[in-house]
Order: structure tokens, then C-alpha cells, then sequence
């Protein structure tokens, strides 16, 4: 199975060069396999309840591969649905045909980084990710598109080649870069946490975490709907998974609680930030991406819940909260991308004042976006809401409260800028001169993402015996017996 | 599953499924609509005396599903559930036709019927809720589908409305989320069982769970719009008048109130309450609340406004009554939380009917509208009274036991706050029903223009007050027989006390 969904999409992409005109089809295809796929790789797992390896130990599937790549496989496919039916705002053009390979290298490199046990895998799966991320901003092909494009390229150089240099480094001090036999070696010395710092601060910059966000909203902003929602709701999650799982797979020896409590100041800081200038935004799109940069906080609040307290009786909630709250912000935030995208194909922008009496002419839209809305503020019963109900009752038992109000005051925030634009939309005066209907296929993609996003609040079972069966080592948690 | 697991579920969905197709009915298709509606309302109340006669002869409905290891969904059916989905089942059913005559003409009324019926299934899964978990989702849920109501007429004024709505309910919503997670990460999953779970903490952790007590009351409290969380109430007025009936009577408030009771006499119990010298403070404030609201509402010319603030006074007769520990303030609190509805109900009714007929809104404008709209201005007679607290009707079966439950305990001072209030209650609403009946109509404008019909009004906007007004005396007049809110309100009371 490992074999299959990195060389599914490979195969796809080959296709797809060899096959232009049939891109679309073949990319859905494609999705669709590496969905049946991880549903098969799933299902292995929690009947074996062990990790499977493959290609001489570079890669390993565990319950928390399976859960990532199971979000992401399941969003990305409705969101190249959406991107089937995607029309251009201006003039009536199907999306520009770059999206399906770029989707499909994406796919290939979430997969890898999702799968890596070997750091040199991680590193081509984030290159990966960012090389087709890259591409799916200029889609647009406006010059401000390109310039973006440019400057996120740019700032993700540096970062790329100090965790390239930090590779290079621990395999000369080690002499192997497999996660399982380096973590065994490690020791803690200046050395190795600078190897560790530099590791960390390109997949940090990469997930845009507070201070190193600063470049998100405009680029997720300027992408067309479908390619935003993968580069808001799936790309930044490559990286924060590498970052889970360098941080509690490959650094357990050498990581301190001063550092992890670091970490979850940045990811507090992050949550404020993003909220409160998601807030002060008049353009939906922008409001939407500075919302990441305050979700994407939520889930470094993990860290310091979990670092040093391995089987300690909140460990099980606050891991499967954090990931909860990652898969759930993954549909969500998707979710409220491709509605914008419909908006600005409707209307022909998403300046908010324009959305005056939108309620009126896209019920399923407006409806869609409150859903997906319901889901980031953590409203029950939404995923979000259980993730915020896990990390907060992990907060509280481990007695590092002070995460709480931090957690409360970015859900409280978010539902600020939520109701923000719901208020404009059903506001009686219109907007907007001419409505367009938009296709059904882009309204029905969203309310159904929207829609999955709150309901997998109702299934938590599977994915915490995911988590739970091959990560013993960071719960010792058996869901026979319960909570402690 | 077998019936027993399946019904709770079933009247939970009776007004899901209908507010969801709604949604997907075309905005001219009005019979369908209405005929849905209606089904659900029907079907409701018909589920729901299926299930009392059930649970009187010793049945027991529960439906429950798990979530993870400490999150459980759970609808259950006892007695205070049985009271309150009754009383939201029947308002809800007149206040339907109500809408349907209201609105008859106006935009956008597909999403107002499916959002009404999405707001009334919050309202009943409040009531059925078996723990804390269930009751903040459908807490929650209730705050999600009234916005759209509140926000109904689209308006500057109707969308500022909404954002000090949200600002309210959303900031009580997330402190009481903190309550419930606090209480789970003490002692686990919380069910309503009078305390039993939370019994073994007293010695241990008594801080804690006063501190908890306080939060999630103050969860409560802000839909409960007790002082100093009440500003939300007199400002979402603009909504259309279903809206503000509902919202007073039935939905918003209603489960606030319902909360404190929960929160009273099913989390911690009366004991634990009473040992955790927590009630006081919840009494104080109750009392406040209960004077103040009168006192504004005083100087409100806004006849909706004027009714607002009587709802905020009246609402914490409930509160105060579950805060004074005792058999008889007890029945009197729960008793009330169904006779507030019915007579506030009515109340909202007619000053809709009032504005609808005769576009007045304005309390000094009403002289000798008794004339031109006879039958309205008598059930808000009838209603008005009621709050007063005359004889026979409801309100005074209400003060009559938290009166003498007050005494009873030993905290007479509560008996002076009721008679206080109720002198308010008249210095407030006589003068009304003076001017409606006794003035001379103004020369000119409504007084006019004769109707054109048999009835003063549309018989739509016309029989729900009527209906309710009749109900309210009769519950009053028939308060010691079996069917009455009374007797079921000393069921539930007897149950919290001798622990049944």
C-alpha cells in the first residue's frame, strides 16, 4: 500500500503529460485510487494494530500517517471535484490546466512527508509540496501572482537549505539519517539542538507559524478558489506534520520543556495575531488566510501539552486533539476557500460590502460557509469542537492552564470574524449588481467538505484507535479501558 | 433498538427533518412548506404525550451514542424533560400558525420557516438532553439558528440586533464550554442524575466546584438574561414579532432558565448546592434582576421594549425560586418556567397584532385600542394580569409557591422582592390596559379606518392569542388536576427530593 500511494499520483502525472486533454479526469482518477488506497492502509493498521515499513525501512506508515493522508486524500479529492466544475470569474473558462499536475506532485509529496521515516525522504516530500504549491500560485497568471510566487519561492529557500544543511550535518556527526536509529544516538549537546533549531525553523517558517507568517495571507489570498483551498487547508499541514514528527519521533532525548513551552508561546502568539487581523480585513479571501495563520497556532499548542508527560493520563487527549483540530481545520478551512471561490465567481470579487444580501441569492453557499465557520470556532458538534474540547481538558488536567484562555480567546475571535461576514450576508440591501448562478458542481463540492467537516465531530472513534494503536509509545492508552 | 432508544431521537428529528427540507423547497411553494411545518408540530406533540403516558407508567426512553471514551450523546426523557419539550412542542405549534399569518406576503420566508423549525429542535434537544455534553450541543445550536431570525428583516438596525446577540450568546456559550470542561476533567462524564457524580468531591475539591458553579451559571445567565448579561434581550426586539414571542417564551431564554435549573437540581444537586453555601449569591442576584428589569421596564415607551424588560424580570422569578432551597420554591420555579411561556407568549402575540393591524408600536399611542381590536386587547388583559399575578390565572399559582416556599425556608425577604415586583408589574402594564379600554381613541389615523372584515384581525394572527390567553387561565383555574403544569412540576420536585 505504502508503495502504491507514492507512485498512484507518480503514475497519474505521467498520464496526465502523456494525456492533456484528459487531465481532469485522470487527476480524479488518480485521487480516487490513492483514497482507496489509504482506506486499504488504514484498515490494515487498525487490524494489525503494528506500523508497516516498505522500501528498506525509508518509509513507515503508523496511525497518524494514515489519519494525515487520509484528510488530506479525502479533501483534496472534493476539492479537485470542485475544481472539475471550477469556472473563471471573468469570462466562463475552465480552471487553468496547471492545477492537475501541480495537485498531483502535491499529492506525491504530502504522501512522502506523511510516510518518511528517513530525513532525507521528509526533505524531497517538503520540496515536493513547495515546488507544486509554487505552482499552484501562479495559476492565476496575473503579474502580482507571479511576483508572490516569486517572494514565497524565495522565502522558502533559506529554510530548505538550512534543514538540507542540518541533514548533512547529523549524517557526518551519525552517519544515518533513519528517524528510529537516529533517535536511539542522539545526545543532548549544543550540537545536536542546534541541528535540531535548524531542522525546525524551515518547516516553522514553511507552516507559518507566528513570526514567520508573514507571507501567508497575501499568497493564499491571490490563488483561485480550488488551489487556495489546497494551499490553505493541506499544503501547511506537510510541514507541521514533519514537525510532529521530528519533534516527538526523532527528539524525544534531546527536546526540553523550556523549548516546547517556547514553541507554544509562538503558536498562542500565532492564534491572536491571525485572529485579530483577520478581524480588522475587508476582503473575504484575506480574512480566510489570516484565519490559518491563527488555526495553524492552535496546533502547536500540542507540543507543549505532550513534551515530557509521554503516558500521562491527559497524553491521550491531548494528541488526538491536536490532530483532531489539524484534520478538522484541513476540511474547514478548504471548505471556506472554495466558497469564496464561488462568491468571487458570482459576484466578481470578495470585498465583503459586496456580499450585502448574499444570503438571499446563495443559500447553499452562505450555508456552507456558516458549517465550515462552525467547525473553525469549534461549535459542537464539528471536528473542531472536539479538538478544542480534548486540547482544552488537556490544558486543564496537565495544569499548564494558561493555554486555556489563549485557546478560548482565538475561538472567541474567530467567531468575531465568522460573524462578521455572515452578518454582511444577510444584510437585505444588495450588494452587488448582476448575481451569476454558479455551476452546481463548485456549490455542491463545498456544503459537501463544509458538511464532513462538522459531522466528523460524530466519528471519533476509528481515528483515536488509529492514533492509539501504534502510538503506545506517547499515550499508553488503550481505549478498552477509557479515559483515566 | 427498540421503541424506548428510537423516540427520544424521533421527536428531536419530528422538527429537524421538516426545517431541512425547507430548505430545499422553492420559495413559492407555501403549501408545502405549511403543510411540513405543521407535520412537524403535529407530530411532535403527538410523540411526546406518546412518551408521558409512557413514562408515568414506569417506561424509560433513553438513546445514546459515544462519541470517545468521555464525550456521550445523550437524549433522555424524564419528568423536567417532559415539561419543558411539552411547553416548546405547544408553543411552538401556535406560534407556527402565528408566523405563517404574520408574515404572509413578506421575502425570504423559506428561510425563516426553516430556520424556526431548526431553532425549535435546539430547543427540544435542550430539553431531552441526559448531560451536560448534549445540552451545550444543542445550547450551541440554539444560538447558530436563531441568528438568522433575529437577523431576519435584514436591516442595519436588525443586523446590529444580531451582533450584540451573538456577542452575548457566544461569549456565554464559550464560558460555559469551559464549565463543562472543567467539570468532566474533576469528575468525568457528567450526567443529570441530582449530583450523584459530583457528591464525591465535596470533601475534596469544594473550591473547585463552587468556582465551576459560578461559570456555568454565568453560561446560563446570559441567555437566562439575568443582570448584568441581559442587554442582548430589549435590543433583538427588531426581530419580527413569531420571532420575539418565541425567542421570550420558548427558545432563547427559556433555555437559560432551563440551565439553572439542570444545573441546580441535576449536576450538583440540591444538597451540594446548598452545602456549598453556593444558591445565596444566585438568589441575590435573581432578586436584583427581578427589580431592576420592572424598573426599566417602566420607562420603556416601546411597547415590545416594555415587554422585554418584563421578560427579564420575570425570567429570574425562575432563577430566584431555584435558588431558594425548598420543596415549594421549587414547584414554584419550575411551574413558572411553563406559565411565563404561556403568558408572555400571549402578550407578544397581541402586541404583534397591534402593530400589524394598526402599525402601532409606541405604549402612549394605545388609547382606546380596546375599541378597534377587542378580542386582542382582552387576552393581553388576560396576559397582563397574569404577570401581575391575580387570581386565577397562571402567574399566581407561580407567586403563590415561591411565596410560601420562601417563608417556609426562612428568607421572607424574598416574599417583599415578589410583592415589590409585582406592585412594578402593575405600575407597568395598568396603565395599558387603562389607556386601552377606558381613553378615548385618538381623532384621526387607525381610529379611522373600520376594518373591512368580520374580525379584527386575520384569523391566523388572532387565534394563538386567544388560545394562549384561555390556556393560561386554565391552567391557573385547574392547577391541582392531573394534566396541569403544576402537578407535573411537583412530580419532578418530588423525584429531585427524594431522590426517585
Amino acid at each position: 500500500m505504502i508503495t502504491a500511494l507514492i507512485l498512484g499520483p507518480l503514475m497519474g502525472l505521467l498520464a496526465v503529460v502523456l494525456w492533456r486533454h484528459r487531465a481532469a479526469e485522470i487527476t480524479i482518477a488518480a485521487t480516487v485510487a490513492n483514497t482507496v488506497f489509504t482506506a486499504a492502509l488504514a484498515r490494515g493498521i487498525l487490524r494489525s494494530g503494528e506500523v508497516e515499513m516498505a522500501w528498506w525501512g525509508l518509509l513507515k506508515a503508523d496511525g497518524l500517517s494514515a489519519l494525515f493522508i487520509g484528510t488530506t486524500t479525502c479533501t483534496g479529492l472534493v476539492i479537485a471535484l470542485h475544481a472539475k466544475g471550477h469556472r473563471q470569474p471573468h469570462g466562463n473558462g475552465p480552471i487553468p490546466p496547471g492545477f492537475w499536475p501541480s495537485w498531483l506532485v502535491l499529492l506525491t509529496g504530502l504522501n512522502t512527508i506523511f510516510l518518511s521515516e528517513h530525513l532525507l525522504a521528509m526533505f524531497i516530500g517538503v520540496e515536493l509540496v513547495g515546488g507544486a504549491a509554487v505552482g499552484m500560485v501562479v495559476l492565476s497568471g496575473s503579474r502580482r501572482a507571479l511576483v508572490l510566487a516569486r517572494r514565497y519561492f524565495l522565502i522558502r529557500l533559506p529554510g530548505s537549505l538550512l534543514f538540507l544543511f542540518a541533514i548533512a550535518w547529523l549524517h557526518a556527526v551519525y552517519g544515518t539519517l533513519f528517524m528510529g536509529e537516529l533517535r536511539e544516538l542522539l545526545e543532548p549537546s549544543a550540537m545536536t539542538s542546534w541541528a535540531a533549531v535548524l531542522l525546525l525553523f524551515g518547516l516553522l517558517v514553511k507552516a507559518a507559524v507566528f513570526p514567520l507568517h508573514y507571507w501567508l495571507p497575501a499568497v493564499h489570498a491571490i490563488a483561485v478558489g480550488s488551489a487556495g483551498a489546497v494551499l490553505s487547508g493541506l499544503v501547511v499541514k506537510g510541514p507541521f506534520f514533519a514537525v510532529v514528527r521530528i519533534w516527538f519521533d526523532l527528539l524525544p532525548t534531546v527536546a526540553t520543556q523550556a523549548a516546547a513551552a517556547f514553541i507554544g508561546a509562538l503558536g498562542a502568539a500565532g492564534i491572536l495575531w491571525g485572529a485579530v487581523h483577520a478581524l480588522r480585513e475587508r476582503r473575504l479571501k484575506l480574512i480566510i488566510a489570516h484565519s490559518t495563520v491563527s488555526q495553524m497556532g492552535y496546533l502547536l499548542i500540542l507540543i507543549p501539552l505532550l513534551t515530557g508527560y509521554a503516558g500521562s493520563s491527559w497524553a491521550a487527549a491531548a494528541w488526538t486533539g491536536g490532530i483532531y483540530q489539524a484534520m478538522a481545520h484541513a476540511t474547514a478551512k478548504a471548505a471556506l476557500l472554495m466558497g469564496a471561490g464561488v462568491i468571487v465567481y458570482s459576484l466578481g470579487s470578495d470585498k465583503l460590502r459586496n456580499m450585502h444580501g448574499l444570503a438571499g441569492h446563495l443559500p447553499l453557499t452562505t450555508l456552507a460557509i456558516t458549517l465550515a465557520c462552525v467547525s473553525l470556532i469549534g461549535l459542537p458538534p464539528s471536528g473542531g469542537f472536539i479538538g478544542k474540547w480534548l486540547l482544552l481538558s488537556a490544558a486543564l488536567q496537565s495544569g499548564q492552564w494558561w493555554w486555556a484562555p489563549v485557546l478560548l480567546a482565538g475561538s472567541l475571535l474567530t467567531a468575531a470574524y465568522a460573524f462578521l461576514i455572515l452578518s454582511y450576508a444577510f444584510q437585505a440591501k444588495v450588494g452587488f449588481a448582476t448575481v451569476r448562478k454558479p455551476p452546481v458542481l463548485m456549490e455542491a463540492t463545498v456544503l459537501a467538505l463544509a458538511a464532513a467537516s462538522v459531522l466528523m465531530g460524530l466519528r471519533v472513534s476509528e481515528p483515536m484507535q488509529l492514533l492509539g494503536q501504534t502510538d503506545e509509545v506517547r499515550m499508553e492508552w488503550n481505549p478498552e479501558e477509557g479515559a483515566p | 433498538m427498540n421503541w424506548n432508544v428510537l423516540l427520544p431521537l424521533l421527536i428531536v428529528c419530528s422538527s429537524l427533518i421538516p426545517g431541512v427540507l425547507i430548505f430545499f423547497l422553492s420559495e413559492s411553494s407555501i403549501r408545502t412548506r405549511t403543510a411540513l411545518n405543521l407535520f412537524g408540530a403535529v407530530l411532535k406533540l403527538l410523540l411526546l404525550i406518546l412518551v408521558y403516558f409512557g413514562y408515568r407508567s414506569g417506561q424509560e426512553y433513553a438513546f445514546t451514542f459515544q462519541v470517545t471514551v468521555d464525550l456521550q450523546f445523550m437524549l433522555r426523557i424524564d419528568a423536567l424533560a417532559l415539561l419543558f419539550a411539552g411547553l416548546s412542542s405547544i408553543l411552538w405549534l401556535i406560534t407556527t400558525i402565528y408566523a405563517i399569518g404574520y408574515l404572509e406576503g413578506s421575502p425570504n420566508r423559506r428561510r425563516f420557516f426553516g430556520f424556526f423549525s431548526m431553532c425549535v429542535t435546539a430547543s427540544t434537544g435542550i430539553a431531552l438532553s441526559g448531560n451536560l455534553v448534549t445540552f451545550f450541543v444543542f445550547y450551541e445550536f440554539l444560538t447558530l439558528t436563531t441568528y438568522p431570525l433575529v437577523v431576519h428583516r435584514g436591516t442595519q438596525k436588525a443586523v446590529e440586533a444580531g451582533r450584540n446577540y451573538l456577542f452575548y450568546t457566544i461569549g456565554g456559550g464559550t464560558v460555559l464550554f469551559v464549565g463543562i470542561v472543567g467539570l468532566s476533567v474533576l469528575a468525568g462524564e457528567v450526567e443529570f442524575a441530582q449530583g450523584i457524580h459530583l457528591a464525591g468531591f465535596v470533601e475534596t475539591h469544594p473550591l473547585e466546584l463552587k468556582i465551576l458553579f459560578f461559570i456555568l451559571l454565568a453560561g446560563f445567565a446570559a441567555k437566562a438574561a439575568i443582570f448584568p448579561l441581559h442587554g442582548w434581550l430589549p435590543v433583538a426586539m427588531v426581530a419580527p414579532a413569531p420571532v420575539s414571542a418565541l425567542l421570550h417564551a420558548v427558545a432563547v431564554v427559556k433555555a437559560g432558565a432551563f440551565g439553572i435549573i439542570r444545573l441546580i437540581y441535576d449536576v450538583y444537586g440540591i444538597e451540594l448546592a446548598t452545602a456549598l453555601s453556593v444558591l445565596n449569591p444566585l438568589a441575590f442576584i435573581a432578586a436584583f434582576t427581578i427589580i431592576y428589569g420592572s424598573i426599566r421596564a417602566i420607562a420603556q415607551d416601546d411597547l415590545k421594549k416594555r415587554l422585554a424588560f418584563s421578560t427579564v424580570s420575570q425570567l429570574s422569578y425562575i432563577a430566584l425560586g431555584a435558588a431558594v432551597p425548598g420543596m415549594l420554591s421549587s414547584v414554584g420555579a419550575i411551574v413558572h418556567l411553563v406559565h411565563q411561556g404561556i403568558m408572555k407568549i400571549t402578550l407578544f402575540f397581541c402586541a404583534g397584532n397591534i402593530a400589524e393591524t394598526t402599525g402601532l408600536s409606541k405604549v402612549s399611542e394605545l388609547n382606546g385600542i380596546g375599541r378597534r381590536l377587542p378580542l386582542t386587547m382582552g387576552a393581553f388583559t388576560i396576559g397582563a394580569f397574569g404577570m401581575i399575578g391575580l387570581p386565577p390565572i397562571a402567574g399566581f399559582v407561580s407567586k403563590w409557591y415561591l411565596s410560601i416556599g420562601a417563608l417556609d425556608s426562612g428568607q421572607p425577604w424574598v416574599v417583599m422582592v415578589l410583592l415589590g415586583s409585582s406592585a412594578l408589574n402593575a405600575v407597568y402594564f395598568l396603565p395599558i390596559i387603562h389607556a386601552a379600554w377606558f381613553a378615548p381613541p385618538p381623532v384621526g389615523g387607525w381610529a379611522d379606518k373600520r376594518p373591512n372584515r368580520r374580525l379584527e384581525a386575520p384569523w391566523m394572527l388572532l387565534w394563538p392569542p386567544l388560545i394562549t390567553a384561555v390556556v393560561s387561565v386554565l391552567v391557573g383555574v385547574f392547577a391541582a388536576s392531573w394534566w396541569s403544569p403544576l402537578t407535573l412540576a411537583r412530580l419532578i420536585v418530588e423525584r429531585v427530593y427524594f431522590m426517585l
